[in-house]
């Protein structure tokens, strides 16, 4: 074991340090090894039981996610104001008198429709109204097939309407106003009358 | 093969696997030396044996690169060593591991408790080492290994075997001097 030159130490030390390092395992030694490499601790790692429960915690989360993402999104987005229940009228074309109604001025025209297309085809410039507008032009354009309201009329009624009227107001006096002096005791001689 | 089969676990041998029955062989061949490795540190059997099935279970799951014997063995050696330089330096361990060590003297003859006192003192001495030193004289006490087996285990060249060895049993002559004079 040691060389003859450095046998420093006596010899009954060696034989001493032999003799104590000359002990056995137990006989259970090779057998608690095989159970230990054998264990999930020494698995490989693919083997770990924690693996797959993140997978499937993750995949789970992942569709919950998923599906109440949107739903709380819009729950907490700031509440917007309802749009407009806008129509849009591509096109209108206006009724088209017949020759007789324009001859007569009443008859109207018995198979005159509206037409709403919904794409626009014919070029005109598109008008956006409202339920309310909608109403009141399909009032108008019924009072005109109906012969009501005639386009002679109608167009009579413009022209007033967009008239500056300084011209039909004249001169304008205020008369004087004379406040007679209040009697002592605030009564008025026809209060006492009554 | 079915020698080696009777009694080992299933995971090691049902697939008749190369590499399983490889690592029974260095268990059968190695064991006893990563345990007296374990016990030159820290004398306490149980101990012991936990470090260096620890240090078995650590080989068999880089047994991969660990195939070759000398290799294996070598790195058996080194692993176990560090394993119960680690576990000696916890204190409680320590403390209760003397307690047990100390040798009970009704039970014993004369003759056996002048043994165990001077086997006491020799380990006391081998523990104020460097590491380096102390992990030599334990080698080179454990089964008779000579310098270049020594060499071969820790990876370190024959010659620094030697210088290590001598430095180590000067250190540990002088330590015991008084003893040998007593004796």
């Amino acid at each position: 074991m040691a060389d003859k030159e450095v046998l420093d130490l006596p010899a009954d030390f060696d034989q001493l340090l032999r003799q104590e390092l000359s002990v056995e395992p137990s006989a259970a030694f090779a057998a608690r090894v095989r159970a230990r490499v054998t264990g999930p601790q020494y698995a490989p790692w693919w083997r770990a039981r924690w693996i797959p429960a993140i997978g499937s915690f993750a995949t789970v989360a992942s569709i919950a996610l998923a599906v109440t993402l949107p739903a709380i999104t819009r729950w907490t987005a700031a509440p917007s104001p309802p749009p407009a229940p806008a129509v849009r009228l591509p096109s209108i074309q206006h009724p088209t008198l017949s020759p007789a109604m324009e001859a007569q001025g009443t008859a109207p025209a018995p198979h005159a429709r509206r037409s709403v297309a919904l794409v626009n085809v014919s070029g005109l410039p598109e008008v956006i109204v409202d339920g309310r507008q909608r109403a009141a032009l399909a009032t108008l354009f019924r009072m005109m097939e109906q012969g009501r309201v005639s386009g002679d009329s109608f167009a009579a009624t413009v022209p007033v309407s967009m008239e500056p009227i300084a011209e039909q107001v004249g001169a304008i006096i205020i008369a004087p106003v004379f406040v007679s002096a209040m009697p002592p005791g605030g009564v008025l001689p026809y209060e006492n009358q009554r | 093969m079915s020698d080696l089969a009777d009694g080992y676990p299933r995971a090691l041998v049902s697939a008749q696997d190369d590499q399983a029955l490889e690592f029974e062989a260095r268990l059968r061949d190695s064991g006893t030396l990563a345990f007296r490795v374990a016990y030159g540190v820290l004398r306490h059997r149980e101990d012991a044996e936990d470090v260096a099935q620890e240090a078995f279970a650590r080989a068999f799951r880089s047994f991969g690169q660990l195939r070759d014997r000398e290799r294996f063995r070598a790195w058996l050696v080194r692993t176990t060593w560090r394993l119960a330089i680690d576990r000696r330096r916890g204190e409680l361990r320590r403390v209760a591991r003397e307690q047990t060590f100390e040798p009970a003297a009704a039970a014993t003859t004369e003759q056996v408790a002048a043994a165990r006192e001077r086997a006491a003192h020799l380990w006391n001495a081998i523990d104020t080492l460097p590491d380096k030193l102390r992990v030599v004289i334990v080698l080179s006490g454990i089964e008779g290994h000579d310098t270049r087996e020594v060499g071969s285990l820790l990876g370190i060249p024959e010659g620094t075997v030697r210088s290590r060895l001598f430095t180590a049993r000067k250190a540990l002559a002088e330590r015991l001097q008084w003893l040998t004079r007593r004796s």
